[in-house]
């Protein structure tokens, strides 16, 4: 038999980052939460919890067999489509408005954003369908069942998501070795899509062209000049003094290059792109013997690859302030803990390969 | 081939990413700095604390104290502001020390405000520190006399208290950056307090005097004016009653007397006179008889007295006698007289620094034909006794007096250690003129005939009998007052001349009544002192 080795660096990649994510939410948080009245320890706490839990579904994601998630994919998926329409119907105590946008679930200790829900059983359809995805007529099922979800989620409206799921399901198709005239079509039309829906949705047309929002990146990148070369020192930020909105959550990385610097920055998205680069290694080596699970280690690890980069850009102003969080850091419980069973996954998958 | 085209392109973009990152934090990091800074931190200026003043001794005449102070961070907070309120009664940003106290003991809670201690000027002597010394405004900068003529080198290097903030303008951090202002250069002065509190007590009686006593090196160790004020006044403020006493348009507080006021010299004029007609090659030795009343044409002038027989021009001053310098002056005539006095240079400059000082004046030819039309010998007559148009201020009578106890020469006064004088008054009359009179002042205070002969008098029964005084007094018609402007000036010892003292009091009646007692105390306070 073949001896199996899990993948180390996975896992410490993953506990570092948690780790580090959950300093910066402390050091990024503690003003707000005492402006606000809260003890400064307020977010802290609520971020420990679920990264409490995360750890515990990263354990299960690690140990879930493959086989049970193959047969699942189908039900999980239709639950999941089930609670995109749920959440843009159901009134607001069992699914909060946020901001003006519907996208949670109450479950009592935490929102639950459907749609990480949904790009998991996204990223377990397509991948468990990935031999037939080569067929024009099968893969363009695939195609509908997975854009019905995204168009619900772009209802919410929530068009950042919308926008990197599609982008995660393209390439996953094109991975997968979907014919390229039919996948560059599919393109085209969500490209389309995407810049209808821009123009449509007040709010996304707003972020694009609005002044206010400069304010924020203008602060995000004082922020990452203050930080210089070497960061002005865990904690002594100023950023967090309100001038960031959002600093624990869609600009986390903002406080991470003011604390810690370019070297800290380069540190975390070193950490994040070897374990893209281990997972794509997997996706590599599992190619020849199993489709579906090379697959599968190739989408998990485009996502992290997706989103890091997503919540970069924002802060460094390529791409209008949207709430991208940043895999394993930000403040925020979906992200981290879909991320963190689909780690446990990648990290069961090291062994098979 | 495909998961190479993916593997690549996401190696590409994160190396893209990566550079960008490299250049906006370090490449061009300064370049948000100080956008950052501007974001961060509301800054106040501090007052830097002004150089002290001091007397020749060392005396404080001007120094700093503090006061406390309400810095504002966020004026919308009204809650902190009624809180404040509750706290000492009443909103405000100045602070009394008990509001201060009060206040910094609470420093912590306070979020919109920041309690600082400012430096403020504070004169210790209050309404008897010497006008010289001036006053300095609200701001803290120096508005008269030295204050404001040494402003730049008293007044330090503001500081600056930086208040880390966030968005809405809440402190967020208690370590306040303080750039500390940096203390002005102290400023000895030439000035004697103990000697200005002394003529201040000895004046009391008068309501406007004016006092120059300096040394023959031109080192000025008092210069007096009364009525006064409290220059500190300026800096915490003024009540209306003190603001009308001020301003009051006949009792003038503000004004410098001695180096503002302009009066009528009177016979004190008539050193200046017996001068010019020496220089003029009139016989000094020429007597006369004085029967109180000169006749030009139609005109009579009055003397003050009848003098009887008037030996000389010694003899004349020494009794001051005022036929003889009609005489004179009709002898010479108008144009010659000014000419003559001209050479004295006295109407030309300012002596001092201050920019306060207004100059002697004397009226030229130009000025009567202006003024009347015409000029005449009666201008000479009248200008010869020092009335009429001739105004001169006590800085200049006591220059005067020393430029002829030095025989011409006499360095203009000095107010503060290390000012430059490059000036000296130099009056172009011939050595035997000013030998002449010399000793038609000493007769002044020493003859038998004298107008002074007080002084010589209190000195022999107060123990001084071996010190000589030469001097003149002066009693100056003026259209103010029926009673005669008091006037005063003499120089001591007068074999080696060391000081010059200058006595005006307004509307006080005769030299001798007002003037010369004055004066006695003066010189019997520098003897004690300074000999």
């Amino acid at each position: 038999m073949r001896r199996r080795k899990t993948d180390l660096f996975i896992l410490f990649g993953f506990l570092m980052l948690i780790i580090a994510g959950t300093i910066f939410v402390f050091t990024s948080s503690w003003y707000l939460a005492y402006v606000n009245n809260r003890p400064t320890y307020y977010f802290l706490l609520k971020h420990v919890l679920k990264v409490a839990i995360a750890i515990f579904v990263f354990l299960v994601g690690y140990s879930l067999p493959l086989e049970y998630l193959r047969r699942f994919r189908y039900p999980l998926m239709a639950i999941s489509l089930l609670l995109l329409l749920a959440v843009l119907i159901l009134p607001d105590p069992i699914a909060p408005r946020i901001g003006g946008a519907k996208r949670w679930l109450n479950l009592g200790f935490m929102n639950f954003q459907i749609s990480e829900l949904f790009k998991l059983s996204a990223i377990l359809l397509l991948s468990f369908n990935a031999k037939h995805l080569r067929n024009t007529g099968k893969f363009l099922v695939n195609m509908a069942i997975v854009f019905l979800g995204i168009a619900l989620i772009a209802m919410e409206p929530n068009l950042s998501t919308a926008i990197l799921i599609s982008l995660l399901v393209l390439s996953i198709a094109f991975y997968a070795g979907a014919s390229m005239a039919v996948l560059s079509t599919i393109g085209t039309i969500a490209a389309m899509g995407a810049t209808i829906a821009v123009l449509v949705f007040p709010h996304a047309k707003a972020r694009i062209v609005s002044e206010s929002i400069h304010y924020q990146v203008k602060q995000s990148l004082i922020g990452l000049a203050h930080g210089g070369l070497l960061g002005v020192g865990l904690g002594k930020g100023v950023e967090k003094f309100l001038y960031l909105p959002d600093a624990h959550t869609d600009f986390i990385f903002s406080i991470i290059g003011e604390e810690m610097g370019f070297v800290g920055a380069v540190i975390v998205l070193l950490i994040v792109m070897a374990i893209i680069l281990r997972g794509f290694h997997i996706a590599k080596k599992l190619h020849r013997r199993d489709l579906a699970l090379s697959t599968l280690a190739f989408a998990i690890s485009m996502n992290l690859a997706l989103y890091s980069l997503g919540h970069v850009s924002v802060v460094v102003g390529l791409f209008p302030p949207t709430g991208i969080p940043m895999p394993f850091i930000s403040y925020g419980g979906s992200n981290l803990l879909v991320n963190s069973f689909l780690l446990g996954i990648l990290l069961q998958l090291s062994r098979e390969a | 081939m495909r998961e190479r085209v993916i593997f690549s392109l996401f190696a590409l973009v994160y190396a893209i990413f990566i550079a960008v990152l490299f250049k906006m934090q370090v490449l061009e990091g300064k370049k948000y700095e100080a956008m950052a800074m501007d974001n961060r931190y509301v800054t106040f200026p501090i007052n830097p604390i002004r150089g002290n003043i001091y007397d020749r001794n060392g005396k404080l005449l001007a120094t700093s104290g503090f006061r406390g102070k309400l810095l504002v961070i966020n004026d919308r907070d009204r809650d902190e502001k009624e809180y404040i309120a509750s706290l000492i009664g009443r909103y405000t940003t100045d602070l009394s020390p008990a509001s201060y106290y009060t206040l910094s003991a609470r420093e912590d809670v306070l979020e919109s405000h920041v309690v600082v201690r400012e430096f403020i000027r504070h004169y210790p002597f209050g309404e008897k520190t010497p006008h010289i010394i001036g006053y300095v405004d609200a701001q803290g900068r120096g508005r008269a006399g030295l204050e404001s003529i040494l402003d730049s080198i008293l007044v330090g290097k503001a500081g600056t208290l930086m208040v880390p903030v966030d968005a809405r303008m809440r402190i967020t951090d208690r370590d306040f950056i303080m750039i500390p202002p940096s203390k002005g250069m102290d400023v000895r002065t030439t000035l004697d307090m103990d000697l200005h509190t002394f003529i201040d007590s000895i004046t009391s009686r008068f309501e406007k005097v004016a006092v120059v006593v300096m040394n023959l090196d031109g080192e000025v160790l008092d210069i007096y004016s009364r009525p006064s004020f409290d220059p500190n006044l300026f800096v915490t403020g003024f009540t209306t009653a003190q603001w009308r006493y001020v301003n009051d348009a006949t009792l003038k507080p503000l004004m410098n007397r001695a180096i503002s006021g302009r009066y009528p010299p009177g016979s004190t004029f008539k050193i200046l006179t017996s001068l010019a007609s020496i220089d003029a090659g009139i016989p000094w030795w020429r007597s006369i008889y004085c029967r109180g009343i000169f006749y030009l044409g139609r005109w009579a002038f009055r003397d003050w007295d009848v003098h009887h027989r008037v030996g000389s021009l010694m003899e004349a001053l020494e009794t001051s006698c005022d036929v003889y310098y009609y005489e004179l002056a009709a002898r010479m005539g108008t144009v010659k007289l000014l000419e003559e006095l001209r050479k004295s240079h006295l109407f030309d400059e300012r002596f001092t620094p201050f920019p306060e000082e207004v100059r002697s004046f004397i009226p030229d030819t130009s000025w009567y034909r202006k003024r009347y039309g015409f000029y005449s010998t009666g201008n000479a007559v009248n200008l010869s006794i020092g009335q009429g148009e001739i105004l001169m201020t006590p800085i200049s009578i006591a220059m005067m007096t020393g430029a002829v106890a030095r025989g011409g020469r006499m360095p203009y006064p000095r107010f503060y250690e290390g000012q430059v004088i490059s000036d000296t008054l130099t009056m172009e009359y011939p050595d035997s003129a000013f030998d002449i009179v010399r000793r038609a002042m000493y007769l002044v205070v020493n003859g038998e005939r004298g107008t002074a002969k007080y002084i010589r008098w209190r000195l022999e029964m107060d123990g001084f009998g071996d010190v000589r005084v030469a001097g003149k007094t002066g009693s100056a018609e003026n259209p103010h007052s029926h009673k005669t402007h008091s006037l005063f000036t003499a120089y001591f010892p007068y074999e080696h001349p060391e000081f010059v003292v200058t006595v005006v009091a307004e509307s006080a009646g005769h030299g001798s009544e007002a003037a010369v007692p004055i004066a006695l105390e003066i010189i019997e306070w520098l003897l004690r002192h300074y000999f």
